[in-house]
């Protein structure tokens, strides 16, 4: 019993070493990939089914704002991969009195979400010089009128969208798919 | 996608070393095993962060240990037996002197256990596995220190080989006793 220890632990390493019985490296992998679908898969059903749980209450929302659920003005919620739109954005338009047939209209002119944006940040600053008077008509034919498709430009005129409406709607941030599937219904 | 040829070689030359260093802190092969492998599958995961580390094996050295450390606190009782019976009857037994060196390490606590295997098998200096266990380096050489106590009477010498007086004088004992 001379050895060192440091002898001794790496014999007993040694032995673990030679009678391990590990998977290959393909095996590991494959474990790896899986569960990482599994989590994925796991979360996107738990997505899926906000987003289902929220699409109940959407037809509710748009046609009579105001009434949303009791959960729908806590957080913004997961991002939506589909075209329902969740309780939060059900919410943000509903309070600002967006009708479904206003974000349709949007929507069909081709309206990305980015210039929905970019609309609604132009509108507050032009809100900050004279916030009653002002329209969509105006913003249309002014400020925002270079950015504007004449489809847009006429969607916007058309439908009268107030200032606090384009805030509401890039507030909600309505995905391309949203807006796809609004153009379409 | 990760590379996978990266990883493989990884595994291969790293895997089997760990579970030797893993079985030494916790003293059950089948759980290092365990630990270790889960390790290498969270790695993958992680894979193309994790082969951009300097020291990829301390990583997976330290998840394997803290899987170790809760999957040891919560089935230990449960799975104990079980590994033991079926592992007993396939591999080959440790000899007596390892035997006694399990024992004695699993008499220790596990913090010291762990510091014990870091310094004398990997070799690591203070600083090292203070970086490595989180722990600073005063506590690090304590629980070498108390380590080393703890486990004197149970295994052999440690570091220093015997020196040669004390090899003399035994030789010297043999020589009377013959006489």
């Amino acid at each position: 019993m001379h050895d060192s220890l440091r002898t001794q632990l790496s014999e007993l390493a040694g032995y673990a070493s030679a009678n391990a019985r590990l998977d290959t490296p393909a095996a590991v992998r494959r474990h790896g990939t899986r569960r990482g679908w599994r989590r994925r898969g796991g979360a996107a059903l738990l997505g899926a089914g906000v987003v289902a749980g929220a699409g109940v209450g959407v037809g509710a929302g748009i046609a009579h704002p105001g009434v949303t659920g009791p959960d729908a003005t806590r957080a913004p919620g997961p991002r939506a991969s589909s075209a329902q739109l969740t309780a939060y954005q059900t919410t943000v338009l509903a309070k600002a009195h967006v009708t479904k047939a206003q974000v349709a209209a949007l929507a069909k002119s081709g309206l990305t979400t980015g210039q929905i944006s970019t609309l609604a940040t132009a509108t507050a600053q032009l809100t900050q010089q004279d916030k009653k008077a002002l329209t969509t008509a105006r913003i249309a034919a002014g400020y925002l009128a270079r950015y504007l498709t004449p489809a847009e430009r006429t969607a916007l005129l058309h439908d009268g969208l107030k200032a606090t409406q384009i805030a509401a709607l890039a507030k909600a941030h309505l995905s391309a798919a949203q807006l796809a599937a609004l153009a379409a219904g | 996608m990760p590379k996978a040829d990266d990883f493989d070689e990884f595994y291969a030359t790293t895997s089997r070393r760990l579970v030797g260093q893993l079985f030494a802190m916790t003293g059950d092969l089948t759980e290092a095993e365990d630990a270790v492998q889960e390790a290498y599958i969270r790695a993958w995961q992680r894979w193309p962060r994790i082969r951009g580390y300097q020291d990829r094996e301390a990583w997976i050295r330290t998840v394997a240990y803290r899987i170790s450390v809760n999957a040891w606190s919560k089935a230990r009782n449960r799975l104990t037996a079980h590994h033991r019976a079926s592992r007993h009857a396939e591999q080959p037994e440790l000899s007596p002197d390892l035997l006694t060196l399990v024992s004695a390490l699993r008499k220790i606590p596990e913090p010291q256990r762990r510091v014990i295997v870091l310094h004398h098998l990997v070799g690591l200096s203070i600083e090292e596995i203070a970086a490595e266990t989180g722990a600073p380096a005063g506590t690090v050489k304590a629980r070498l220190a108390r380590g080393r106590k703890a486990l004197a009477p149970l295994v052999s010498d440690f570091d220093e080989p015997p020196s040669p007086r004390i090899h003399l004088a035994e030789q010297n004992r043999e020589t009377i006793a013959r006489a």
